[in-house]
C-alpha cells in the first residue's frame, strides 16, 4: 500500500470517528434530539401540505399534476437534508468558528481542514426531513404509475448529485465567509431558496431564471432533467435522453468547483485571535 | 409605573440592531429574490385554464407575495440566542435582580431589535415592487397600491397590531425556552409551523375549500395574512373592523399568556453558583 492510499483510509477511519462522536453526544440529549427530529418531520410535513393545497386550487403546473411535483419535491428535500446534516461545520463557519477564532484550532492540527469541517457535527435531526422527503418522493412515484427499478436508480442517482450540488452550496457560503467574516442570510437564497425553485418543474420560471438554474447553480439539473425520464416526458433512447440521465453529475462537478474556491478563500484567511 | 427604564432599553436595542446594516440589506436582496420566484410560480398557476374562479385575483395574489416578503421578517420563528445563552450561562439574573417587571424589559428588547430591519425591509420592497418594478413596465410583476386611502390607513393599524402580537409571541417563545432550558425543540417545531400559519409561504385566501376564511381564526394570521387582505382587498369594508378585533383577541390573549408563562418560569427558576 502506498502513502497516498494510506492517507486516503486514514481519512476516512478519522472521519468515521467523528461520526460515531458526533452521533453517541447527541444521544446524550434524548428528548430535544427527539423533539428535534419530530418538529423536523412535522414541519415539512406542513411544508408539503402548503404545496398540495395550490394543487387543490390550481390542479396542475403547466401540466405537471400533483403527483410529478412530489417527485420533484421529494427529491430536492432528500438531497438538501443530507447535505444539511454533514455539512454543519461550513454552514457555520462564518457565525461560530471564525468569528470566535476557534478556526485557528483547526488550523494547527496535522490534518486536512475540510476533512475536520466535515467532521464537525453530523446533524442527525435532518433525518426527519429526509425521511419527509423520501416519503412524498415515493408517493409521488406510486400515486403516477411510475414506480420501477429504474426509475428509483434515477432517483438515487439524483440525490446523490443533489447532495453534492447542496454541499458545495454551503462550502460556497463558508467560502464568503472568509471575507465578510459574519454569516449573510444571502447565501440562503442559495440553499433554502434552491430546495423552494428545485420542487417547480423549470419550464414555468422565465429565461433568465431557467438560465441561473440550468448553468450557474443546476439545480435543473438534479430534479427538473431527470424527472422528465422518470415521468415518461422525454425517452431514454431519444438523443436528449443521455443528457437528462447524467445531468445529476453537474452537482458533482459544483461540488469540486466549490473546494477550490474554498482552497482559494482559506489562504486568505488572518487569524484575528491572540 | 416608571416607563423609562424600558424606552431606555429600547432604544439601546434599537441602535444596536441597526448597526447590522450589510446583514439588513443582504437581509432584503434576499426577500426580493424569493419574491421574484414566487411571483413567477403565481403567474405560471395562474395562466392555466381554470374550472374554480380562484378568490383572489393575479394581481392581488402578486401583491400578497410582496407583503410576504417585506414583513416576514416580523415572525417568530426561533428563541433569541441572547435569552438562550442567558439561560446557560446564568447571566439571567441580571434580569431577575433589577427592580424592574421582566416581562416589558423582554417585550422591548424583542420589538426594539425587529422593528428597525423590519421597517427598512418594508420601505424598500415597497420601493422597489410598488415604484420600480411598475415604472420599468413590468407592472404584471409588481405590487398594486389599495384601492383607497382610508384602507391604506386601516391596512398600517392592522399592521402594527401584527407587530405588536409577534412580539407578544417572541416573548412566549423565549421564555418556554427558557422553560425547558434549551430553545433547539421549540425553534424545530416553530418554523414551518409560524410561516405556514402566518401566510408567508402560501397565501391563506388560496387555502382549499373553508379554510380560506377559517385561518383568518388563528393568532398567527394576525402576522402577515389579516394586514395583505387588507391591503389587497381580498377582504371587503365591511369585513375589516371585526378582522381588526380579531387581531385584538390575540394580542390580549398572547401578552396574558406570556406574563402567565413568564411569572410560572420565573418562580421555579433556579439559579446555581455565586
Amino acid at each position: 500500500m502506498d502513502r497516498a492510499t494510506g492517507g486516503i483510509l486514514d481519512g476516512i477511519r478519522l472521519y468515521l470517528r467523528y461520526v460515531s462522536t458526533s452521533v453517541s453526544a447527541q444521544r446524550q440529549y434524548k428528548t430535544s434530539f427527539l423533539l428535534q427530529t419530530v418538529g423536523n418531520f412535522a414541519g415539512t410535513i406542513m411544508d408539503f401540505a402548503g404545496t398540495w393545497a395550490l394543487f387543490a386550487r390550481f390542479e396542475h403546473f403547466d401540466g405537471w399534476g400533483l403527483a410529478e411535483v412530489a417527485i420533484l419535491y421529494g427529491l430536492v428535500n432528500a438531497a438538501f437534508a443530507s447535505a444539511q446534516s454533514v455539512s454543519y461545520g461550513f454552514a457555520t463557519l462564518g457565525s461560530e468558528l471564525l468569528v470566535t477564532g476557534q478556526f485557528d484550532r483547526l488550523l494547527v492540527r496535522p490534518r486536512s481542514v475540510i476533512l475536520q469541517l466535515f467532521g464537525q457535527e453530523i446533524r442527525l435531526k435532518q433525518i426527519g426531513r429526509l425521511c419527509q422527503g423520501l416519503v412524498v418522493l415515493f408517493g409521488g412515484l406510486i400515486a403516477g404509475g411510475y414506480l420501477s427499478g429504474a426509475t428509483v436508480l434515477i432517483c438515487l442517482w439524483c440525490i446523490v448529485g443533489g447532495t453534492m450540488l447542496f454541499i458545495g452550496l454551503f462550502v460556497l457560503q463558508a467560502t464568503l465567509s472568509f471575507w465578510t467574516v459574519h454569516s449573510l442570510e444571502i447565501m440562503n437564497v442559495f440553499t433554502h431558496g434552491g430546495a423552494a425553485i428545485g420542487q417547480y418543474p423549470l419550464s414555468i420560471f422565465s429565461d433568465w431564471l431557467k438560465w441561473f438554474i440550468t448553468y450557474l447553480i443546476p439545480f435543473a439539473a438534479i430534479t427538473y432533467f431527470p424527472a422528465l425520464i422518470i415521468t415518461g416526458r422525454a425517452s431514454v433512447s431519444s438523443p436528449e435522453g443521455l443528457v437528462y440521465v447524467s445531468a445529476p453529475a453537474a452537482g458533482l462537478v459544483f461540488f469540486l468547483l466549490a473546494l477550490v474556491m474554498f482552497k482559494i478563500g482559506m489562504r486568505r484567511y488572518t487569524s484575528a485571535g491572540g | 409605573m416608571n416607563i423609562l427604564p424600558y424606552t431606555a432599553a429600547f432604544r439601546a436595542w434599537f441602535h444596536t440592531a441597526m448597526q447590522y446594516r450589510v446583514a439588513t440589506l443582504t437581509s432584503f436582496i434576499a426577500r426580493l429574490w424569493f419574491g421574484l420566484v414566487y411571483v413567477e410560480i403565481f403567474h405560471a398557476l395562474y395562466s392555466n385554464n381554470l374550472i374554480h374562479q380562484p378568490p383572489i385575483g393575479i394581481s392581488q395574489a402578486v401583491t400578497y407575495v410582496w407583503l410576504q416578503q417585506a414583513l416576514i421578517r416580523l415572525q417568530p420563528v426561533s428563541c433569541d440566542p441572547e435569552v438562550a445563552n442567558s439561560i446557560r450561562t446564568g447571566t439571567i439574573v441580571y434580569d431577575r435582580v433589577r427592580p424592574i417587571d421582566t416581562y416589558t424589559l423582554w417585550y422591548a428588547r424583542s420589538l426594539a431589535k425587529n422593528l428597525g430591519p423590519v421597517l427598512i425591509i418594508f420601505s424598500l420592497i415597497v420601493l422597489f415592487a410598488g415604484l420600480i418594478l411598475p415604472a420599468a413596465g413590468l407592472g404584471l410583476w409588481g405590487m398594486s397600491p389599495p384601492e383607497s386611502l382610508s384602507r391604506y390607513m386601516l391596512f398600517i393599524i392592522s399592521a402594527i397590531l401584527g407587530i405588536l402580537t409577534a412580539t407578544a409571541l417572541a416573548v412566549l417563545m423565549d421564555t418556554l425556552g427558557a422553560a425547558l432550558l434549551s430553545p433547539a425543540g421549540i425553534n424545530a417545531m416553530a418554523f414551518t409551523l409560524v410561516i405556514f400559519l402566518s401566510g408567508s409561504y402560501i397565501p391563506l385566501p388560496l387555502l382549499p375549500g373553508i379554510w380560506s376564511t377559517l385561518s383568518v381564526l388563528q393568532p398567527l394570521a394576525s402576522l402577515i395574512d389579516i394586514p395583505s387582505r387588507i391591503f389587497t382587498s381580498s377582504a371587503t369594508t365591511s369585513a375589516i373592523p371585526y378582522l381588526i378585533a380579531v387581531q385584538v383577541f390575540w394580542l390580549f390573549v398572547t401578552v396574558v399568556l406570556g406574563r402567565w408563562a413568564m411569572d410560572r418560569t420565573m418562580t421555579r427558576l433556579q439559579i446555581q453558583g455565586g
